[in-house]
């Protein structure tokens, strides 16, 4: 499997009011070719729509999203979206969802089978989505999201309706999957403890706005427990306004994550 | 179900049969009682009889058939315009404005209401009886292939469209599929209407079909053939319900409900 090159993202002053309402505000962006960037923020925050904007599924009211996949590429059929919810078609097979959009031939359905592999789901290709749990589920529309070759994959809280264990397994998978293949990806959480173990980049969202920007360089697999890391989980919290260091970062996240999945 | 059965299943298969297999046996006892001569009350027996006769004579295939031909004509021409209609106002909005508030009021008519203005335009003929099922079978595809397409996740839509599906493919891929559930409630529906329009509809003037059969013979007080008349609609009406289950599982293969078991044994 060759890697292939990722997108450059640009986001310019990008804006966006529904009615009278601002979500997003002057957001200033960018996540270089093969870069793994972090949203983080409350819920309400604007991280959902940020998402969105890239994706081009809403359009901003002011300012400019720039995909940019080299000299001579298209890059807009090359997005691709991983949701909370893993948004399967019930009625088709596993392989038919995990090949959707693509033609219908031996070489494609090569490929589906080949990433429903790399997601540890190789052997399950004929079952109906209904049979899966929630972790296969979202094994399923990350195999989908691997197909043709993504250059930039956004990923909107792809977890956070996990369990924990499987969170865990699923980051490490997503991590491997991404050095594998470095393309770029927008990783929108509201689990400040996920955002540090992957990202290159973390970028907190506040108000519709970029509050802060902070460069995780530590070295991967990134080991949790080291102070290192905890530093970093602490200064992001603490960034985004949330309880300072002296509170164990799982307690700190606990709040976010259950207004979050309210939502 | 099979040879393994146990006594319990064995019994168990049995209960729903007693009660009208008992009063089957007390009417055919009650029933030999009066004087010889038509009676208003046939005995089984004479049902029976009644029905052989008419099946060697071959008139019972005739009219059943004709029958059955104006019914699934009837449904096939009301169904498709249901069909066509809730699926072009479940996904287009402007459709719906135009044309729902008229399609309700229509609806809100007892198409049977209908009857003496369909004879008059359109005559004894078949087509006023085809008309009047089309009429009855409409409505209940509608509504439910609205109901439908309208209960569409959105986010598989936009999913869809994320993954590069035009608006064919994402008809052909999404939005049929998810509303195929609804649609085949709606034709469970419309067996049912469809056979109440073709009775009426039979009865009021015809020459021919199972409503004439009944008609025909409580002119000449043959009570037994009326009796058989209702029995064939009730063995129809059966056989269209079982085929639209059959139907149902067999697109339906993919719903938790029938996941279940793995390969479903269609009960009927």
């Amino acid at each position: 499997m060759s890697a292939s090159p990722g997108i450059r993202l640009h986001l310019e002053g990008v804006s966006r009011r529904i009615a009278e309402r601002s979500i997003l505000e002057g957001v200033q962006l960018e996540a270089r070719p093969g870069e793994l960037v972090a949203v983080v923020g409350k819920s309400g925050c604007g991280k959902t729509s940020l998402l969105r904007l890239i994706a081009g599924l809403d359009t901003p009211t002011s300012g400019a999203v720039r995909l940019d996949a080299g000299p001579g590429q298209a890059a807009r059929g090359r997005v691709r979206m991983v949701f909370q919810e893993a948004r399967l078609l019930p009625w088709r097979r596993v392989i038919d969802n995990v090949g959707l959009g693509q033609p219908r031939d031996e070489t494609h359905r090569r490929a589906a089978l080949e990433a429903l592999a790399r997601v540890g789901l190789g052997g399950r290709e004929r079952d109906w989505p209904g049979v899966l749990s929630g972790g296969e589920k979202q094994r399923v529309a990350l195999a989908r999201a691997l197909v043709g070759s993504p250059g930039l994959l956004l990923l909107d809280e792809p977890l956070g309706a996990l369990d924990a264990f499987t969170r865990l397994e699923m980051q490490r998978l997503l991590e491997n999957i991404w050095i594998e293949r470095r393309f770029t990806t927008v990783l929108v959480t509201h689990d400040v403890q996920e955002a540090v173990a992957l990202a290159d980049r973390v970028v907190c969202l506040a108000a519709g706005r970029v509050a802060s920007t902070l460069e995780i360089d530590l070295p991967r697999p990134r080991d949790r427990l080291s102070p290192s890391f905890t530093a970093f989980v602490a200064e992001v919290l603490g960034r985004l306004g949330g309880q300072g260091p002296a509170v164990s970062p799982e307690l700190a996240t606990a709040p976010a994550r259950t207004l979050t999945s309210v939502r | 179900m099979g040879r393994g059965a146990t006594r319990e299943q064995m019994t168990v298969a049995i209960l729903p049969w007693i009660l009208p297999v008992g009063l089957l046996v007390a009417w055919q006892l009650l029933a030999d009682r009066p004087p010889a001569g038509h009676s208003l009350i046939p005995a089984p027996s004479e049902i029976v009889t009644a029905g052989v006769r008419l099946i060697r004579s071959g008139e019972l295939a005739h009219h059943a058939w004709v029958s059955l031909q104006r019914a699934l004509l009837g449904l096939l021409i009301g169904g498709s315009l249901g069909l066509f209609l809730g699926l072009v106002n479940g996904y287009w909005p402007l459709a719906e404005r135009v044309l729902d508030s008229s399609v309700q009021m229509i609806r809100n008519v007892p198409h049977l209401a209908l009857i003496p203005l369909v004879i008059l335009w359109f005559g004894l003929g078949e087509g006023s009886k085809i008309l009047l099922v089309a009429l009855g079978v409409l409505f209940p595809i509608y509504v439910n292939t609205l109901h439908g397409v309208r209960s569409i996740d959105p986010g598989l839509l936009e999913m869809g469209r994320l993954h590069g599906l035009g608006p064919g493919a994402l008809f052909r891929q999404v939005i049929f599929p998810g509303a195929l559930p609804s649609i085949l409630v709606g034709l469970r529906f419309a067996l049912g209407v469809m056979w109440l329009s073709l009775i009426v509809a039979e009865t009021i003037a015809t020459d021919s079909g199972i409503g004439y059969l009944a008609m025909n013979a409580r002119e000449f007080m043959q009570t037994d053939v009326v009796i058989l008349s209702v029995l064939i609609y009730a063995l129809l009406g059966k056989g269209a319900d079982t085929a639209a289950r059959l139907v149902e599982r067999h697109f339906i293969a993919w719903d938790p409900r029938y996941l279940r078991s793995p390969e479903p044994t269609a009960r009927s």
